[in-house]
């Protein structure tokens, strides 16, 4: 039912050429969910937390891919609101960034974040990347925030 | 500051020695010369002594001998008995002549020593006598008359032991008549030697209890002692010693010596005697006493000089220590004083009491000598603020208490004035074993603090700047990377989007199209897309770099025991499709394991191997060789290759970040490889260093702390 409607991409990423590669990466994937984008953490915490009235809907399932280096709000405070929030602690959040430092990834799946991706210098990569990550999508059944 | 009692310590000790054995020696020798004198002017007495007691025996003798024959001469001469001699000679049957002698000759004996007076023949026979029975006369009276008949004189006979008593005798005969008629007769005397010589012989005028003086004569081969001796009973005519014996006075003045002699006397005692022969007689005299009495007040006054001689070794001796003393203790003080701690020895309990202290000391606790030595005022010369000083005395107070050394050490303790600031001790009590005192020890330490707080700060700005520095890093390289990604993913999309228009048929070669734009699309612009391709691998390979030498900083390095001849083997096979290509060679000896970071290690010796293969001469195949040895607990491994080589003036430079020796060769160097192996030694602890002949070879040589077998 509710399974069968696109699981939509949130995009928290201060970079508009990364948005946009990523973007494009995701269409040439075959992805085509619904997305939206975030200019930075302060922005997509507000959609996905409500806070300020409009954003996130209750009934519609979602999947964020975080960029940690961003201006204020920074993708591993979002990620730590996120999970130790109890409303929002299920969105799967995947971080995106542009070194594979082991203990950048490290405090990330402390936090308990459910992917990490390389933004990969050679975007080949990162499309092989990307692709699997459609694939994820298509697979897994991402249920809805409230549990329903 | 006493430099005099420093330098000249040792050589005090030798010359108050010297001095010391020189006094003794001086006092020695003239103890033992005085000593020497002394007995020998008592040895001179002595013998002036028993030279003139012999010359006065002697003289009396001779006088007794001439008052005995005048005795005898005169009687047989007096006209008393004339008469009546000549009587009696000429008829020795007349008893009126005979009784009328006899009577004369006992009134004679009533008044003179003589124990018998006789009148005898030509033959000894006793016609009549006086006194004593004339049998016991001597048995030599007829050799007797015949001298006296021959010199017409008195004639004295030998000692003789008288036949009757047995008692010392000796007989005087005179021819009694002179004219040539009637029958011979001849006056005897006979003198009983023990009444009338021997007393004579015995007055000894000096006193004494060993001497004596005795008369003796030669009888053939033995010296026979003719009166009664002090020593040895009966010995009158008894004793005879050899004259062989030696050292014997009375055999020497026998032998007519006269003088003075040292010898054993009939008893083998040791004698100091006067001897002479007795003019007129075969006799001679010995006068003599004993040497132990003669020198009896000599080893009294010998011993009572040792004892001066020792009273006064033993007052030089205590003087000299005393001197002694008194410099070492001068030369402690020094030593003390020059200290660089504060030493003092005091009790704590019931009140801070000193014994000692050096002048450290009170300069440590920043008071006077004066004040830590008045009466339970230790506590407060030294600290002035009443709530310091009741904290640190109640805790220093407990800790001495406890009597346990451990707690018995106190450091970096505050010491505060008001004006001057604050300085630092570190202080410390031994107690002595055995008493109630302590050893205190102070040291000033603020110096040694304010350097520590220093290096303190120094250390914490530089672990501060390095953290910033690694973090700056870390920042510039994400954020390099950032547009990088865009650079590399638009260029991507471009190249995507030409292939889509080269793809046009309008756009094919051989299509309608102007020459430039042919050009553009055949040649300009994929090569342009290349450079930008090549460029944005080669920063991305940059900044990778950079990230990992941040990265390298901010790890800890896990130290640890690593077997290198597995590393190697591992590291080298890695390499070993990169060689087979270029004919390399590898050459690895046996290598001791060292004590670091296992990745660190692997990561240093691929960059190593890698650059060795990389900058390779092109002449010859590479050829690699690592060896390792242990050096004074330092694990040695050298790589060496026969490549191009680092030229002396670039030596230092190889191990700066982005530096390159060779740009042309090997055209992904990107000048971090060695950088990297320079940061990962020194954070292992270990070293590294190159020695190169350009065009020929480099060895590189890494040392690490060497792991126990």
């Amino acid at each position: 039912m509710e399974n069968h409607e696109l699981v939509t991409i949130l995009i928290a990423e201060d970079d508009d050429g990364h948005a946009r590669l990523i973007k494009e990466r995701l269409e040439a994937a075959g992805v085509n969910n619904p997305q939206i984008r975030f200019r930075d953490g302060q922005e997509a915490w507000d959609y996905i937390s409500r806070s300020g009235g409009a954003g996130r809907q209750p009934d519609k399932t979602y999947l964020l891919l975080l960029d940690i280096r961003m201006p204020g709000l920074d993708g591993i405070e979002v990620l730590r609101r996120i999970k130790s929030s109890p409303q929002l602690k299920k969105l799967p959040v995947i971080m995106l960034t542009t070194t594979d430092d082991p203990r950048e990834v490290d405090t990330c799946y402390e936090l308990g974040c459910n992917s990490y991706l390389t933004k990969p210098v050679a975007f080949a990569q990162f499309s092989e990347v990307i692709r699997r990550l459609g694939l994820f999508l298509s697979v897994v059944r991402i249920t809805n925030l409230d549990g329903k | 500051m006493e430099n005099k009692a420093f330098s000249d310590l040792a050589r005090l000790k030798k010359r108050l020695i010297a001095v010391f054995i020189a006094f003794a020696a001086c006092l020695m020798i003239g103890g033992l010369v005085y000593h020497a004198h002394f007995r020998a002017s008592r040895r001179a007495d002595v013998e002036r002594l028993l030279l003139s007691l012999e010359q006065i025996k002697l003289q009396q003798l001779t006088l007794w001998r001439e008052g005995r024959m005048n005795d005898a001469m005169s009687l047989a001469e007096s006209p008393v008995l004339g008469i009546y001699l000549a009587r009696f000679a000429a008829d020795t049957a007349d008893r009126n002549a005979a009784a009328l002698l006899k009577n004369r000759l006992q009134f004679y004996l009533r008044y003179n020593k003589y124990p018998l007076a006789a009148l005898v023949d030509g033959a000894g026979r006793a016609l009549l006598h006086a006194g004593e029975d004339p049998a016991g006369l001597s048995p030599q009276l007829p050799e007797l008359i015949r001298q006296a008949r021959a010199s017409g004189r008195a004639e004295m006979g030998k000692f003789y032991r008288n036949g009757a008593d047995n008692s010392p005798h000796m007989d005087i005969v005179v021819p009694a008549v002179k004219s040539g008629r009637g029958r011979e007769l001849l006056l005897v005397l006979s003198v009983d030697l023990a009444d009338y010589l021997y007393p004579l012989l015995q007055t000894w005028s000096a006193k004494g209890d060993t001497g004596e003086t005795l008369l003796v004569s030669r009888e053939g081969d033995h010296v026979l002692f003719l009166n009664d001796l002090r020593h040895t009973k009966d010995a009158a005519l008894n004793l005879r010693i050899p004259m062989t014996t030696e050292r014997l006075p009375s055999a020497l003045a026998l032998e007519g010596y006269s003088g003075l002699v040292k010898g054993g006397d009939y008893r083998g005692v040791e004698v100091l005697a006067a001897v002479s022969p007795v003019p007129g007689t075969n006799w001679a005299l010995v006068t003599k006493m004993d040497w132990a009495e003669a020198m009896a007040g000599t080893a009294v006054v010998g011993l009572l000089l040792l004892a001066l001689i020792l009273v006064l070794l033993a007052a030089a001796g205590g003087w000299t220590f005393y001197l002694f003393r008194g410099h070492a203790a001068e030369f402690m003080r020094g030593v003390m004083d020059n200290l660089p701690i504060g030493i003092a020895v005091n009790s704590t309990a019931p009140q801070v009491k000193f014994e000692y202290m050096n002048s450290r000391f009170p300069e440590f606790y920043r008071t006077t000598r004066e004040a830590l030595e008045k009466p339970d005022n230790f506590w407060n010369a030294v600290y002035e603020d009443p709530a310091l000083r009741a904290e640190i005395r109640g805790k220093v107070l407990a800790d001495a208490a406890s009597g346990d050394p451990a707690r018995m050490v106190w450091t970096e303790i505050p010491i505060t004035r008001k004006e001057g600031g604050t300085s630092y001790i570190d202080a410390q009590n031994i107690p002595l074993p055995g008493r109630d005192l302590m050893v205190s020890v102070v040291m000033d330490v603020t110096e040694r603090r304010r350097a520590l707080r220093e290096i303190q700060k120094l250390n914490q700005d530089l672990v501060e700047k390095n953290r910033e520095m690694e973090n700056f890093l870390y920042v510039t390289s994400h954020d390099l990377r950032s547009p990088l990604v865009n650079i590399q993913g638009f260029s991507q999309n471009l190249a995507d989007y030409f292939a889509v228009i080269k793809n046009e048929p309008a756009f094919r070669p051989g299509a309608e199209r102007s020459e430039a734009v042919g050009r553009l699309l055949d040649e300009k612009i994929p090569s342009s897309l290349d450079f930008i391709a090549l460029s944005v691998a080669k920063m991305d390979r940059l900044i990778t770099a950079l990230l990992r030498l941040s990265r390298l900083g901010r790890a800890p390095a896990r130290p640890q025991k690593v077997d290198m001849n597995g590393l190697l083997r591992q590291i080298l096979s890695y390499f070993s499709f990169k060689a087979e290509k270029s004919g390399a060679e590898f050459i690895c000896g046996s290598l001791p394991p060292c004590l670091a970071d296992r990745e660190a290690l692997n990561q240093l010796f691929s960059n190593l191997v890698e650059n060795a293969l990389k900058y390779r001469h092109p002449d010859r195949p590479p050829r690699v060789e690592i060896t390792g040895r242990l050096e004074a607990g330092r694990a040695v491994y050298e790589v060496r290759d026969n490549g191009l080589g680092i030229d002396a003036s670039q030596a230092d430079k190889i191990w700066q970040l982005f530096y390159r020796v060779h740009p042309a060769a090997g055209a992904e160097g990107d000048g971090v490889g060695l950088s990297l192996v320079k940061a990962l030694a020194d954070k292992n602890g270990g070293k590294v260093g190159v020695t190169s002949e350009p065009g020929q070879w480099s060895v590189f040589r890494l040392e690490f702390p060497a792991a126990q077998e």
